[in-house]
């Protein structure tokens, strides 16, 4: 088995793929004895297509033989998120009530990741509708202590990729779940701005806070990937017709005189100490790097994770509500109440807090105007036991769910370890559409330090 | 909207046609409180002519 080839950076895989210095089927393959090796202690996918990966894969060494090569994804596999609808496969939003569903159609991130030459590897495993816990499948854990939880609701995603299940991935994010496993797992995870990436054929939670992004090991390759994700798409009608840049060429900008700024209130309070220590540890690294620190003020940080949590509620009972009255005895009991509640909110509250938005909304652009991005801890703990995670879980989205509210950029990527061997997840958000700054930023961050390259020692425990 | 207490979640989530458990109705219950709390804290008077959804302007 060849872990080299299976923690290789896309874009580096890509490009021995295009010069045919190494063959779609020997990437696949190594993958897939890979997940076959892990995939019981990590529970990172729901479903895995080997037969039809290798075959396609076959296909693409034909395709690129012939001179068809379509560009640098081609040939490379994908892992989606399994409440992303893929024609053919089972998607099954981990749930009960949707064991047996095989969409007709693919989302269009399916198709467009497809169109670039990707090879579906499998299905990533999720919390139940993406807010609930992982009961039917098992719960995803990180790589780095499989005692602990990956992070959710994308946790297969962050699993596969810190274990080297996978090469690349989808995920969605409502309230932090792309970032989250992303920091929990130590790999690189985007948000897009709301309206970047189309969200048609993703199961609906939050129509106003969904967002589709990609999840990778690099910053680098978050870059390509966002680059085929985004753009309009006609089937989602919030998707933007904003241009689509070129994120490669962002890369390479460096942080010298860029303004950081770094909150006052709210992101840097309750932390684990080994959070903190990482994160101030990062912030005097890009201040090193030239960037400049500058304190920043956000009152109203500290009162909006309830008012996201409330809008997500009611959106998500919209929904489900019919499933949910036909198949209550089918959800898990967390999802459950955290879907059902929404019923009992006023349309007038659902206004209200509509409102606490736009003031959050106009506070953080606001900000965004004074530095060119904004650095927190993406989570306050370290790493939640998998035991907690399945009783009595904190609150993770703290950090994450305000930037789902204002539907800002925002990216997560390691930045260190705890002194228990749990990574640490730096969160830079940046204006809307601007994508490119946080590339950069998370860039430079990247070239000058080493987290990205460690590896779990899953060979010890296996 | 009637005050906020379990009995009125049970009678509301059967006419809705929910079926809860009474673990869910505690749960529920204990989230509701927090959110509506939030919400009347929060009222914001400089709101008033903000109506939402609040859009991005592309850049250019």
């Amino acid at each position: 088995m060849d872990a080299d080839l299976c923690f290789a950076p896309a874009a580096a895989l890509g490009e021995r793929v295009r010069r045919r210095d190494v063959s779609p089927v020997e990437i696949v393959t190594a993958l897939l004895d890979r997940i076959d090796r892990y995939n019981g202690m990590l529970c990172s996918y729901i479903t895995v297509c080997a037969d039809a990966a290798v075959a396609a894969a076959r296909a693409a060494e034909r395709e690129i033989s012939a001179g068809r090569w379509r560009g640098p994804l081609h040939g490379l596999p994908i892992s989606h998120k399994d409440i992303v609808f893929t024609r053919g496969v089972r998607t099954t939003c981990h749930s009960r009530t949707m064991l047996d569903l095989v969409p007709d159609a693919d989302a269009t991130v399916v198709r467009r990741l497809a169109d670039a030459g990707m090879i579906l590897l499998g299905k990533t495993n999720t919390t139940e509708f993406a807010v609930g816990t992982m009961d039917v499948f098992g719960t995803s854990r990180t790589p780095w202590d499989p005692a602990y939880y990956s992070g959710g609701s994308s946790g297969g995603a962050g699993s596969s990729l810190a274990a080297g299940l996978a090469v690349a991935a989808t995920g969605s994010d409502t309230g932090g779940s792309i970032r989250i496993p992303g920091a929990l797992c130590g790999i690189v995870g985007l948000k897009p701005t709301y309206g970047r990436v189309s969200r048609h054929g993703v199961f609906p939670l939050s129509y106003s806070m969904d967002h589709v992004g990609p999840m990778c090991r690099t910053v680098a390759d978050c870059a390509l990937l966002l680059g085929a994700l985004a753009g309009r798409d006609p089937l989602d009608p919030t998707s933007s017709s904003c241009p689509v840049p070129d994120y490669a060429a962002a890369l390479a900008g460096g942080v010298r005189g860029l303004r950081l700024g770094v909150p006052r209130q709210h992101f840097y309070e309750h932390l684990d100490p080994g959070v903190d220590h990482a994160v101030r540890a990062a912030l005097r690294h890009l201040e090193s790097l030239g960037a400049v620190p500058e304190p920043l003020d956000l009152p109203r940080a500290s009162d909006v994770g309830v008012i996201g949590w409330a809008l997500l509620a009611a959106e998500a009972f919209a929904a489900h509500a019919a499933l949910l009255r036909k198949r209550s005895a089918d959800y898990g009991a967390r999802a459950r109440q955290r879907i059902a509640g929404g019923a009992f909110l006023t349309a007038a509250e659902y206004q209200q807090a509509a409102q606490i938005r736009g003031l959050w909304m106009r506070e953080v652009d606001a900000a965004l105007q004074r530095v060119d991005a904004i650095v927190t801890p993406t989570t306050a703990f370290g790493g939640i036991s998998v035991e907690a995670q399945n009783s009595t879980p904190p609150d993770t989205t703290r950090n994450t769910i305000p930037f789902n509210l204002t539907g800002h950029p925002a990216l997560t990527l390691p930045c260190g370890f705890t002194d228990a061997g749990l990574p640490v997840g730096l969160q830079l958000v940046g204006r809307a559409f601007d994508e490119e700054m946080l590339f950069r930023i998370g860039a430079a961050y990247e070239r000058s330090t080493e987290w990205h390259t460690r590896r779990p020692a899953l060979e010890v425990r296996a | 909207m009637s005050a906020l207490t379990k009995e009125w979640l049970r009678a509301e989530a059967a006419s809705c046609g929910l079926a809860l458990t009474e673990t869910d109705v505690d749960a529920i219950y204990v989230r509701l409180v927090e959110m509506k709390t939030a919400l009347a804290a929060q009222r914001p008077e400089d709101a008033a002519t903000l109506e939402p959804p609040y859009r991005f302007a592309p850049p250019g």
